[in-house]
């Protein structure tokens, strides 16, 4: 199902069981860990205009239906105050099954072949990594919030690196 | 078969308006100085002042991120693909 919520910056598409608590990040039909999330979780990046976007993610929703895509999500707007001109979709899946994601997304016109691991995406949003630094820099925030944020990234960040046999639970967005 | 670069519509602007070029080179490095030498207005947005490839850059061979491969000294073969993203699409 598409979730279209327009206080969000994100439309996702979920299984319809998410609102009866099931969690996306599993594996084999069991809750991964945050060291599991670490060393195999990740998502397709894809870059478009909003229209193909919207258009591909309706193509896309019946495999998240179908559990072969565990979720989806894609930018109301380009996110412009990072310098990024088109929305940008990311397409999760576990690396031991992104290959089988990645021939879906080939057969719905996606040529651009993009694979960030999360554990790439969490070392970039740490303080002093280029995403969060860059975040920070685009908000134009003071310094006493700016070390806020930072330190909540770490803690935040930190407990996952530093807890890896915790069941793993996605930030809400 | 070369080897092929693509990039987001977005930077087409890069590749003289096209998606995607061929390049040559052994390794990543050297096919991004390769893009660079054939689409000279792609300088300043693929090297840094130092000359080197910009960190605000993500790139892949085949689908992977360079920075799990080696970077940029990772090998590249005939038939590979390369793409490049901006670095904050990636999070």
């Amino acid at each position: 199902m598409i979730l279209d919520d327009p206080e969000s910056h994100f439309i996702f598409v979920y299984h319809p069981e998410i609102f009866q608590g099931r969690i996306y990040t599993i594996y084999e039909g069991r809750p991964m860990t945050n060291g599991e999330i670490i060393e195999y979780w990740g998502k397709w990046i894809i870059l478009g205009e909003k229209s193909w976007l919207a258009t591909l993610a309706k193509e896309l929703d019946p495999y998240v239906e179908q559990e072969e895509i565990p979720a989806v999500k894609y930018d109301r707007e380009p996110p412009v105050n990072l310098g990024i001109e088109e929305c940008v979709m990311m397409v999760y899946c576990d690396k031991r099954k992104s290959e089988a994601v990645w021939d879906i997304l080939q057969r719905h016109g996606v040529k651009l072949k993009a694979w960030v691991s999360e554990r790439e995406t969490m070392q970039m949003w740490l303080p002093g990594g280029p995403l969060l630094e860059r975040f920070l820099q685009s908000k134009g925030m003071d310094a006493e919030t700016a070390k806020a944020v930072r330190e909540d990234s770490r803690a935040r960040l930190g407990h996952v690196f530093n807890n890896p046999h915790e069941t793993f639970y996605p930030w809400p967005q | 078969m070369g080897i092929t670069l693509r990039v987001p519509g977005s930077l087409k602007t890069w590749l003289g308006g096209s998606e995607e070029a061929d390049c040559e080179g052994a390794t990543v490095r050297e096919c991004i100085q390769y893009v660079v030498q054939q689409y000279p207005s792609s300088r300043q947005r693929l090297l840094n002042d130092e000359g080197e490839v910009s960190g605000l850059l993500l790139i892949f061979l085949n689908g992977q991120s360079i920075r799990e491969l080696g970077g940029l000294a990772a090998p590249v073969m005939e038939g590979d693909q390369l793409a490049i993203i901006p670095l904050a699409a990636g999070g």
